[in-house]
């Protein structure tokens, strides 16, 4: 189920909130959370009802294992208190099999379902250069990718891990924990929440008037920020990624709208997950603090999907060693954290190379004393190589396969020689409306506020914006064709 | 230690440091983590108590409103008509449970019942959300409005696409022109993974289908010309970008169209590109708001065609068709404007005009497809636009009529909108299989398609191979011999894709795989099962049939799909998930006329269930049938306000005031009955119950009884009354007495034989020239020509019955007449400046010396006529107008012997039957003499008579 659809906005939310307070008012946590679990796993499972078998799974799977992690399967461990493990403390083989068990186990899942297709396909591509056709497996069985493993199975190992840290406690009930993984605000396109940043407001959380509020302003600015301004932009990116060929100027109007595209789209599901969060009791984290203002690839990491970085950096590079191991070592695992960090997007080359151009920025940044290497520009010339740098990855993101890839770049250097075809792409581009909305995204990029600090004060004049927005994207919604977010596919 | 960000929120109280991409996991404690700036800043937040109750408020209001007006509307909707389309969504789950038990039991496998059982689980979710976002109120009321501002901002939508000065362009075939090459070895790769799950992926290379196609072909002998017809942004890209229209005498054509045509020579097959041409031609070679061609540029092609089949192929020389062309000129809104869905009265793009040529023959009969022709068409909306008049562009001016007139020889076309790269090649492997062997005979197929197929189109090898027979009785299946509009109900098992509003045709063509298979007596239709061919979307409104789905049992009138299948068959259509059903079943063309209500299908199934479901189903009206009647309605509420008995019609009809009022009711028996009819008690407002109890009583007494209700005029004459008769794809009246055909179905699987005229009296409208019409037009009644019909199709059901064979019979003395009547509605009417009307009168009866004597009546005969005045006008003179040209006389003259006539001015529901039964008590011979009774009453009579009660037609012992 999606944000920006009829049955969600219109059906699907009203009866949660009806049946969540119901159970708020009336009924234990338990039983609140039981209903919150289940309607979850609707909403999961309407993109695909076996989908929710996956999931129960991966949830049963850290369920136990973050029960025998802290023994709570040995005798007497019943009515006692689940012990949060100390940190840093020496652990016990089974504590260590569990983790174990928890990680391989959603790394298993996560990757047959995302990258076997993606195996098969290097594979066959493999053995066809190398002349090896008798050995391909081009008709193999195809996976179905589920909607937002990726979110939900970080967000379910990051249990396991926080609970064998010791930075959380294990949840005992089973509706406590079922519903922290299906959570469906955040669900299939994150932001990623880890179990040590909900565990406290799964136990207890405040429900009030101003907060309830504060959410529906973050769905409303997000559902604008979706309807309005990413879809638009979004067609005229499609519009340039699935052309043949193309001039230098629609080439980059392209992958700049694919820019404004992702960022709007990606922020305002965010905007949408914090406010049904604010709706249900619970503050998730900022997931995106003006990205295109960054004046480097290293602050474009501090502003650009938050829940990944930090994710990323605390479960993958400091357990490889950080910074601590020496320079050669941290550049290393710089390089590693974004190839896996693109390759956690999609299976496919080009989410690599999107990760190694980013991890090289990185790296070369690092050398520099994590600045760029332009620092010495004017801010607003650092800003903009910036962007174009990231527009520049952003190509390998958005394109169908390598070669596209590689062809777009070329466009965007005028490497690609136009045939007239290309006028065609130009003439669709250039509309009053399309234009419109660039301008207006361009606007509210580069000089206008973020959710999160516009709604930080509201008065009766925002508000009022607010409620207009929303009912002009509410008309948008329904007037146009579905589009569903970017970030579901990853 | 960690570089930290310093930035500042917009509340002065908040000035915060976070930690970004830290190195040590320990975060130093004067330092908040993203989650504790969140639980600070979103946990209180800077509003008036006011402010956060308007903005819930709102918020709430808004997205319970719509549902809740949603649920409302429907429901108001439902009490009025009895359905609710609001709410149509919720149709969408009835019968899901049956169907996935279906198919967790259709497979062996664990797994796959699995799989199985969660793709229709999933179909069923998809088609509630399709439907729920289709048939909300906000978007049907907001979108038409806001599609207008987007595309006076320059944007269409997803499939129509704005261009400049009035252009518009399709989506797909400005996408073939931009896309990469469809050629280029990654597109041949890509493309066969970018279907969904579960669908069998697409073959992508055109190359190896045409090849393929021409081996099958050559190795019958049979040549193939390849016509890619280029699309709109080919020839005029200056309707998109203003600054080609310098350079467009060239075709701008996908990348890799040329060496499409390069490898196509290199294989020897012929290709008739006709885009060089169009594209130096001056004037718009495409309708501005339409995807397709114009007549002219059409013409064109066919004649350059014509050409080349002249100079690279030689046919066997055939004396000339004759065919001649006939212009005349058609205005319509272009199928891609009709995308947009803009309001009906939207001036953006308005309606253009096109003039085409249709070709008629020497006798100005409409061209028609030769099974017998050596040249074979295969071809999609191209060569379907001026030809199929469903399109909105007129008929009979299409590329097969071109073509065939620029070569002047017959042709066999086998066209179907939409899926140009498989769906004629399909049609034509499927007719194949079935032992329809369509390419006997041929020496050339000509095989048109949109070039856009090239880069879009699923380009699937399909095997040609010629059955004898498919089937064990060495028929191929088809159903020929059946009779025309046979009414049968049966159960779906199956059915093909159904049809999107918002999809590229305005006409989808639904199949249907239909199992226990009945007519109205209970017997078995063909082989009890069979694909139903139907129309489930006309000018993009989705029909009720669309909601079909396994375990529906429908009420349906077939035909013979072969009779129709060159007019039906070009209408856009899926196949079902079970190919082989198409190949191995009898097909039908179906016009359906009940089907349950959403949620109405936990009836029992098995014997009697059509009569259940007779009771509960709700009778299908098109919009067509109820703008005409609704038509009728009004028409008859004016009339009878202002105290009008008749109402003046076209070209000198006139029309009785109740039979408007009867047509204009709706469902007239069963609950409804009460509330309609003119019946002096409601307990006999119910016609049924009446008609069943007599019939009962008759067939105790070893009596046969046949029901012959005389259909109004205004359903036989719709064009005469209302200036929106239902008319068909080929121009000819069609049904519009849905009620009464249910009705009928409903009385005939209670074990009466029902004659129904309507089909055979608009059949008969043919003849009208000749031999006059079917109907007095300024009289209440039928013609004397309507009674020889009647006759012959009443004698036609008993000619074989065994209590004839032993009657004597005589031959009558026939005479035609004609003469001047003074109708009853011309008196009515009043206006003696209209001229009246003559009439052909077929006299039968006994050559005497006095001249012709009328057969007298014969109250010996086992047939006996029970009529209201239709049985007596024509027969008994005086007001009746005639002496011996009546229903009565034509029976005698059918049955070979008198009849015994009981008939009475004004209403024969009951007095006429009151009439039978007391000779029927008196005498228990003259009971006993009787065989048949054949009962003959306007069917208006239904609601306008005093009452249908039951009567005891002996008396109780």
């Amino acid at each position: 189920m999606v944000f920006s659809s009829i049955i969600f906005l219109f059906y699907f939310l009203p009866v949660v909130l009806l049946i969540y307070y119901a159970a708020h008012w009336l009924a234990p946590r338990q039983v609140k959370h039981g209903f919150l679990a289940v309607l979850s796993y609707l909403f999961y499972g309407w993109a695909n009802p076996l989908f929710f078998v996956l999931m129960l799974v991966s949830t049963l799977i850290d369920y136990f294992c973050g029960l025998w992690m802290t023994g709570q399967f040995r005798r007497g461990s019943r009515g006692q208190p689940v012990p949060v493990l100390e940190r840093g403390g020496s652990r016990s083989g089974r504590q260590r099999l569990a983790l174990t068990i928890s990680i391989c186990c959603n790394l298993l899942l996560l990757g047959f379902f995302k990258y076997f297709n993606f195996g098969i396909d290097s594979w066959t591509a493999l053995m066809h250069a190398m002349g090896a056709d008798s050995v391909t497996y081009e008709n193999f069985l195809r996976i179905t990718l589920p909607l937002g493993i990726s979110f939900y199975t970080f967000q379910s190992m990051s249990y396991s891990i926080d609970i064998y840290r010791g930075d959380a406690r294990a949840i005992r009930s089973w509706t406590d924990f079922a519903c922290y993984v299906s959570m469906f605000p955040q669900l299939v396109a994150g932001p990623i929440i880890r179990f040590q940043e909900v565990s406290e407001q799964i136990q207890k959380r405040t429900h009030d008037l101003e907060k309830f509020a504060r959410g529906t302003t973050f769905i409303a600015m997000g559902l604008a920020k979706k309807v309005l301004l990413a879809d638009p932009c979004g067609k005229l990116a499609d519009l340039a990624f699935d052309a043949g060929s193309l001039q230098v100027f629609d080439a980059w109007i392209g992958v700049v709208c694919y820019a404004f595209q992702i960022y709007f789209d990606f922020s305002a599901y965010s905007d949408m997950a914090i406010g049904l969060g604010l709706m249900l009791g619970f503050t998730f984290a900022k997931n995106f603090d003006s990205p295109y203002l960054s004046e480097s690839i290293t602050e474009f990491w501090q502003r650009w999907h938050l829940s990944l970085s930090t994710w990323l950096r605390d479960y993958l590079y400091i357990p490889l060693g950080g910074n601590r191991l020496g320079n050669a070592r941290t550049y290393v695992n710089l390089m590693m954290v974004m190839l896996l960090g693109g390759l956690w997007h999609g299976a496919s080359w080009n989410f690599v190379i999107w990760g190694g151009i980013h991890g090289l920025m990185l790296g070369l940044e690092r050398l520099g004393g994590k600045d760029s290497f332009y620092r010495h520009l004017p801010r607003w010339v650092r800003i903009s190589v910036t962007f174009v740098i990231v527009l520049f990855t952003w190509v390998f993101f958005r394109a169908a396969d390598l070669p596209s890839a590689l062809s777009y770049c070329g466009n965007m250097l005028g490497l690609g020689g136009a045939g007239a075809q290309a006028a065609l792409v130009g003439g669709q581009m250039l509309t009053v409306y399309h234009t419109g909305t660039m301008v207006i995204a361009a606007i509210v990029i580069w000089f206008g506020v973020q959710t999160w600090d516009f709604t930080s004060y509201i008065s009766w004049s925002k508000a009022a914006l607010v409620v207009t927005l929303f009912f002009a994207a509410v008309l948008m919604l329904v007037a146009t064709s579905f589009h569903p977010f970017i970030y579901f596919i990853f | 230690m960690p570089k930290t960000k310093e930035f500042s929120l917009k509340t002065p109280s908040q000035k915060l440091k976070v930690t970004p991409m830290a190195d040590s996991p320990s975060t130093p404690v004067e330092k908040l983590s993203r989650e504790e700036v969140a639980r600070r800043d979103l946990g209180h937040t800077d509003m008036s108590p006011a402010v956060a109750l308007f903005l819930t408020a709102a918020f709430l209001v808004t997205i319970c409103s719509l549902p809740v007006v949603q649920h409302v509307s429907g429901w108001l909707e439902w009490r009025q008509s009895g359905s609710a389309s609001k709410l149509a969504a919720y149709g969408e789950f009835s019968g899901t449970a049956k169907e996935m038990a279906s198919a967790w039991s259709g497979t062996d496998s664990t797994f796959d019942r699995i799989l199985e059982t969660n793709d229709v689980l999933l179909k069923r979710m998809t088609a509630y959300q399709d439907t729920l976002d289709d048939t909300c109120i906000l978007t049907t009321a907001t979108r038409p409005p806001m599609q207008v501002l987007m595309c006076r901002l320059g944007v269409g939508n997803e499939k129509a696409i704005v261009g400049h000065d009035g252009w518009l362009f399709f989506e797909p075939g400005l996408r073939y022109v931009t896309a990469p090459g469809f050629l280029e070895p990654r597109q041949l790769l890509r493309r066969p993974r970018t279907g969904s799950a579960g669908q069998t992926p697409v073959q992508p290379d055109p190359l190896a289908a045409i090849v393929d196609f021409r081996n099958q072909l050559r190795d019958r002998g049979i040549e193939l010309i390849v016509m890619p017809v280029p699309v709109k942004a080919t020839i005029h890209p200056e309707g998109v970008a203003p600054r080609l229209a310098a350079t467009n005498d060239k075709p701008l054509q996908n990348v890799s169209y040329e060496s499409f045509l390069r490898r196509l020579d290199g294989e020897g097959i012929l290709v008739f590109d006709c885009a060089p041409q169009m594209a130096q031609r001056t004037g718009d070679q495409f309708l501005k708001t339409d995807t397709h061609w114009t007549p002219a540029a059409m013409l064109a092609a066919a004649k350059e065609l014509t050409q080349f089949v002249t100079e690279h192929l030689h046919l066997p020389t055939q004396p000339p068709a004759n065919y001649f062309r006939r212009m005349t000129t058609v205005r319509n809104s272009g199928d891609i404007a009709e995308m947009l869905g803009l309001p009906n009265d939207q001036q953006l793009y308005p309606p253009e005009e096109a003039n085409i040529a249709q070709v008629v023959s020497e006798d100005s009969v409409a061209w028609r497809s030769d099974s017998a022709a050596d040249v074979l068409l295969l071809g999609d909306s191209f060569a379907n636009i001026y030809s199929l008049d469903g399109m909105g562009w007129g008929a009979s001016a299409g590329l097969a009529e071109q073509l065939s007139y620029e070569l002047q020889r017959p042709l066999e076309r086998i066209v179907r909108n939409a899926a140009g790269a498989y769906a004629t090649r399909q049609q034509l492997a499927q007719d194949l299989a079935r032992g329809d062997d369509r390419l006997k005979g041929k020496k050339l197929v000509i095989w048109e398609f949109a070039a856009r197929e090239l880069a879009v189109g699923d380009w699937k090898l399909i095997p040609l191979e010629t059955e004898t027979s498919t089937r064990g009785d060495g028929s191929t299946g088809d159903s020929d011999a059946m009779t025309e509009g046979l009414i049968a109900t049966g159960k779906v098992d199956q059915t093909s894709t159904r049809p999107r509003a918002d999809g590229d045709y305005a006409d989808y063509v639904m199949k249907l795989y239909v199992t226990d298979l009945k007519d109205e007596l209970g017997e078995p239709v063909g082989d009890g099962d069979g694909v139903l061919h139907v129309l489930a979307m006309r000018s993009r409104k989705i029909l009720p049939v669309a909601s079909a789905r396994a375990g529906t049992r429908i009420t349906a009138s077939l035909r013979p799909w072969r009779q129709v299948r060159d007019r039906y068959g070009s209408i856009q259509s899926n196949s079902l998930a079970d190919g082989n059903l198409e190949i191995e079943k009898t097909l039908y063309w179906a016009e359906l006329l009940s089907i349950p209500p959403p949620g109405g299908e936990s009836q029992k199934d098995g014997a009697g269930s059509s009569k259940q479901n007779g009771g509960s189903s709700s009778v299908l009206l098109t919009d067509a049938q109820k703008a005409f009647l609704d038509d009728c309605r009004a028409q008859a509420v004016a009339a009878e306000k202002r105290g009008a008995r008749v109402v003046a019609g076209s070209d000198q009809w006139i029309f009785l005031t109740r039979e408007l009022r009867h047509l204009g009711v709706g469902k007239f028996w069963g609950a409804d009955a009460a509330q309609i009819s003119r019946a002096k008690s409601p307990k006999d407002a119910d016609p049924v119950p009446a008609i069943v109890d007599f019939h009962t009583q008759l067939k105790a007494l070893g009596i046969e009884l046949i029901l012959v209700p005389v259909p109004c005029k205004a359903i036989i004459y719709p064009d005469k009354i209302s200036q929106t008769p239902i008319v068909g794809i080929d121009g000819r009246p069609q049904r519009a007495d849905p009620y009464h055909q249910v009705l009928y179905a409903q009385l005939r699987t209670r074990g009466l034989t029902v004659l129904d005229l309507t089909d055979t009296f608009l059949a008969a409208r043919d003849q009208d020239q000749q031999e006059g019409p079917v109907y007095c037009k300024q009289d209440s009644h039928w013609s004397p020509r309507a009674c020889r019909i009647a006759a012959r199709e009443i004698y036609s059901l008993f000619n074989h019955a065994a209590w004839l064979q032993d009657q004597e019979t005589e031959d009558f003395v026939s005479e035609t007449r004609v003469a001047t009547i003074t109708g009853d509605l011309w008196r009515d009417l009043g206006d003696a400046r209209l001229a009246k009307e003559s009439l052909i009168f077929h006299h039968l009866g006994i050559d005497t010396d006095f001249g012709l004597e009328p057969v007298p009546r014969d109250r010996q005969s086992p047939v006996v006529l029970l009529a209201d005045s239709h049985g007596l006008v024509f027969h008994v003179g005086g007001d009746m107008h005639a002496r011996g040209a009546g229903l009565p006389d034509h029976l005698a003259q059918q049955f070979g012997f008198a009849v015994d006539r009981i008939a009475r001015r004004g209403s024969a529901a009951t007095s006429v039957r009151i009439d039978l039964a007391r000779p029927f008590r008196r005498d228990a011979d003259y009971r006993r003499g009787k065989k048949l009774i054949i009962w003959c009453f306007s069917a208006r009579e239904f609601t306008e008579a005093n009452g249908w009660s039951k009567l005891a037609l002996t008396r109780p012992k």
